[in-house]
This record gives C-alpha cells, sequence and structure tokens, in this order.
C-alpha cells in the first residue's frame, strides 16, 4: 500500500470496515509512514469529536404540531368518505350548457318555472320546507368548506375555503376546530393569516375567543402574532394580558410585536 | 428497523394515528439533521412537521421491506433542498441573520465547551454536501449503505467522501481554534 491507497481506506479501517488482510497491510505502510499515522491520528480524533455535538431536543410546539396535523388529517380522510355533494355538483355541471348564450337561455327558463311554481304551491307549507332546506344547505355548505380546507393541497385553495367561511352561520364545534388547526399548523403563514381573518368573524364565541389566546402562545410568525393581537386587542379579550405581558418579556420576541403588544394591554388597562 | 417498516405499513393501509409511533422515534434525530444545516429551531421544526407530512400524503408510495429510516431521510432531504430553493439562500453558506443558534457562542453561555463551538463553526464552513454527509453518518444511525442510496451513490464512495469531508473539517477547525 502506498499513501494515496492509505488516504482511500483511511475511513474504512477507522469504521472497521477492512478485512484482516488489508488491515495487516495498511498497519505495515503506517509502522513506517509518519505522515499517514499524524493523517490518521487526526482525523480520528475529529471523528471521534463529532460525537459530542449534542443532540438537541425539539421544543413541546413540535409534539402539539405533529398531533393537530395526523388530526387534521384524519378528519380530512374521513371527510373524504362521502362526498355525495360532489357527484352532485359533477352531475349538475355535466347537464350545464357549454354556450353562454345558452346558458342565458336556461337561466330564463328555469326562472320562469321556478316562479310559475313558486306562486302555485302553498305558502306557508312551503315556507317551512324552505326553512328546512336553507338549514340542510347550511349544513352542507359547511361540510363542503370544512372538506375543502382540510384536503386542498395547494395554499390558495385553502385561503379561497377560508375566505368562505364568512358565509357560514350557526357553525358547530367541529368547524371551529378545523379553523383553529390551520392557524396551528398549517406550514403556509398565508393561509395562517387567512385563518385569523376567518376566526375574526366567530370571536364572539367563548371557546373561539379562548382558543386564539392560547394560539398567540403557540405561534412563532411575527407576523401572525401581530394579526392575532390586532384581533385580541379589538375584541378587547381580558383573557389575553398575561400572555400579552409574557410576550412583553420574552427577550426572544420580535420587537414589532412588543410595541404591539404594549399598546394592546394598554386597551384592557 | 424491521418495526419501522411494519408500523409504516399499517399507516399505509390507513391507520394514521400509528404515525405517532414513528414521530416518537425519529423526530428528534430528525430535527437535529435540519437544525445542523439550516441553523434555526423554529425553521427546523417547521421541516421535521412537513416530513411527516409528506409521509402521510405519500404513504401509498411505500415499498414493503423498504428502509424507512432511508425513505424518511429522502423526503428530509428534498425538504431540505426545497427549503433553501424557495428562501433563495445558497446551500453552502447559512445566513446569520436567519440563525437563532447564537446563544451557542461561548460568551452567553459559560458551560459551553470551546471546541464544540468552534467544531460547530467549522462545519457551518464546509461545503453543504459535505456537512450533510457528516450528520448523515454520525447523528441519524444509517448504514452507510443507505446514506449512498440516499445520496445517490456506492457504499466506497460515501465512506470516500466522508474522509473528504472530515479533512475539510479538519482545516476550517484548525484555522477557527488555532489547534
Amino acid at each position: 500500500m502506498n499513501c494515496k491507497d492509505i488516504k482511500e481506506l483511511i475511513f474504512e479501517y477507522l469504521d472497521g470496515g477492512l478485512d484482516s488482510e488489508n488491515i495487516r497491510r495498511f498497519d505495515d505502510h503506517l509502522s513506517s509512514c509518519e505522515e499517514c499515522r499524524v493523517e490518521l491520528a487526526g482525523v480520528k480524533s475529529l471523528w471521534m469529536k463529532l460525537d459530542d455535538i449534542e443532540m438537541e431536543q425539539p421544543s413541546e410546539n413540535l409534539k402539539k404540531n405533529f398531533d393537530n396535523m395526523v388530526n387534521a388529517y384524519t378528519l380530512g380522510v374521513s371527510g373524504t368518505r362521502t362526498p355525495w355533494y360532489e357527484a352532485f355538483s359533477n352531475w349538475l355541471e355535466a347537464w350545464w350548457p357549454k354556450r353562454s348564450f345558452t346558458q342565458f337561455a336556461a337561466t330564463i327558463a328555469v326562472l320562469i318555472i321556478g316562479i310559475v311554481t313558486g306562486l302555485s304551491i302553498n305558502e306557508s307549507a312551503e315556507s317551512k320546507r324552505e326553512i328546512g332546506q336553507m338549514q340542510r344547505d347550511m349544513d352542507n355548505l359547511q361540510q363542503v368548506v370544512m372538506t375543502s380546507l382540510l384536503n386542498e393541497s395547494s395554499a390558495v385553495d385553502r385561503i379561497s375555503g377560508l375566505t368562505k367561511t364568512n358565509q357560514l352561520e350557526n357553525v358547530d364545534g367541529q368547524f371551529y376546530s378545523t379553523l383553529l388547526l390551520l392557524l396551528n399548523s398549517d406550514s403556509n403563514i398565508n393561509v395562517r393569516l387567512a385563518a385569523v381573518n376567518a376566526l375574526a368573524n366567530f370571536a364572539d364565541n367563548g371557546y373561539v375567543r379562548h382558543e386564539l389566546v392560547k394560539s398567540l402562545d403557540l405561534q412563532s410568525s411575527p407576523l401572525i402574532q401581530i394579526s392575532l393581537i390586532d384581533l385580541l386587542a379589538s375584541i378587547k379579550e381580558p383573557d389575553s394580558s398575561s400572555t400579552l405581558v409574557r410576550l412583553i418579556n420574552d427577550p426572544g420576541i420580535n420587537e414589532h410585536v412588543k410595541t404591539r403588544a404594549k399598546t394592546a394591554l394598554k386597551e384592557f388597562i | 428497523m424491521k418495526q419501522d417498516n411494519e408500523i409504516m405499513l399499517s399507516v399505509k393501509e390507513g391507520d394514521i394515528q400509528k404515525l405517532g409511533k414513528l414521530f416518537d422515534r425519529h423526530s428528534k434525530r430528525l430535527y437535529n439533521y435540519f437544525r445542523l444545516q439550516v441553523r434555526s429551531r423554529s425553521k427546523s421544526e417547521d421541516l421535521v412537521q412537513n416530513v411527516f407530512y409528506n409521509i402521510l400524503r405519500y404513504r401509498h408510495t411505500y415499498k414493503d421491506g423498504a428502509s424507512f429510516t432511508a425513505w424518511m431521510y429522502t423526503i428530509a432531504r428534498n425538504e431540505k433542498i426545497n427549503h433553501f430553493k424557495k428562501n433563495n439562500f445558497p446551500e453552502g453558506k447559512i445566513d446569520p441573520e436567519l440563525s437563532d443558534e447564537k446563544s451557542n457562542n461561548p460568551e452567553n453561555d459559560l458551560e459551553h465547551k470551546t471546541d464544540i463551538y468552534h467544531l460547530n463553526m467549522a462545519l457551518e464552513r464546509i461545503p453543504a454536501d459535505s456537512r450533510e454527509l457528516l450528520i448523515l453518518s454520525k447523528f441519524t444511525e444509517l448504514p452507510y449503505s443507505q446514506i449512498a442510496k440516499i445520496t445517490g451513490c456506492t457504499t466506497g464512495t460515501v465512506k470516500v467522501r466522508i474522509y473528504r469531508a472530515l479533512k475539510k473539517l479538519k482545516g476550517e477547525f484548525v484555522k477557527i481554534s488555532g489547534a
């Protein structure tokens, strides 16, 4: 073996990957070559020293966000099992005329049929049915929006889904959880911002307000922190004062966030 | 690990909650794989989250008998490459503005060993591919044959490259510490 061979095999030697014949030849060369001995010692000591770089423990948020993500994903997957409204919408779309003139004519025809039918039906029975139907439509809309939020892989689609949430009323706890999951665990900052705006529409709900305060503790992006602080200040949520104080005193927090937190805190004092 | 393979197969078949077991086993190493290259704790946590999200999304592509760890680090490697691309920052350099690892300065942390601090600095200065090879071989417990698969070369080449990476690291370490 010469010095070039030694350099090619040095790591294999260190790692114990050489067979006995090669080890013997390697050792033979080392015994007669000072330069290779020094080289081996240097590489070996640095290789061992790398073990001293400590593995850090990630923060608790990582596990929390992971659990949120898995729960959101599970909800999303189960939501795709009964997409009857999608099938219905596709069926309708297949019937819908492609040319704009025909579309216009079809719309007018449907309108006339609707008016004539409406006039000929008993009004009180119809209004009861309408209310029931509207309620079902709202439930379905909530389902559609939720499913789109959890299944859309593109951030633009998730944001678009979030902007539709202001059309919803009488939503349930599961719906709030979906928005909060996006706020706390979506990987895209614009989606998280859109989630703050969407949740602002439901800030009269106690659970939402409580979770918004909790979320402020979880967020690491200054932009989200600021928009949450602004929202909590605008709804004058008194429970957020202790979190605001924590942010102001935390040396790791962005100065702009601190200034905003101080301004918001004045609202409660 | 055989157990990882079995758990991943359950996840693939729809038992999504079992992913938690794989997370508990691997998230710390994966986090450090990113942290030592990206040098931002919060960004590293985001990247770990992305890896597990992608594991869920692409679970149907996982093959029975494959090494879960090698598959996971292949996804992680792509995430890291995308991260540097998205931030328009050359992978070989670490942006001091983005780094939130300033607390590792020995002036701030009296107990921290100066040697380790210098070694960390040296790691930051060597080329990105050398740094990644050292991190993969030291901190992930992956066998060289799997590192070879992930990095697209032979096991023999991996070992020679690790040696070269160590030489570069030594050069930088000597410059920094004056040792």
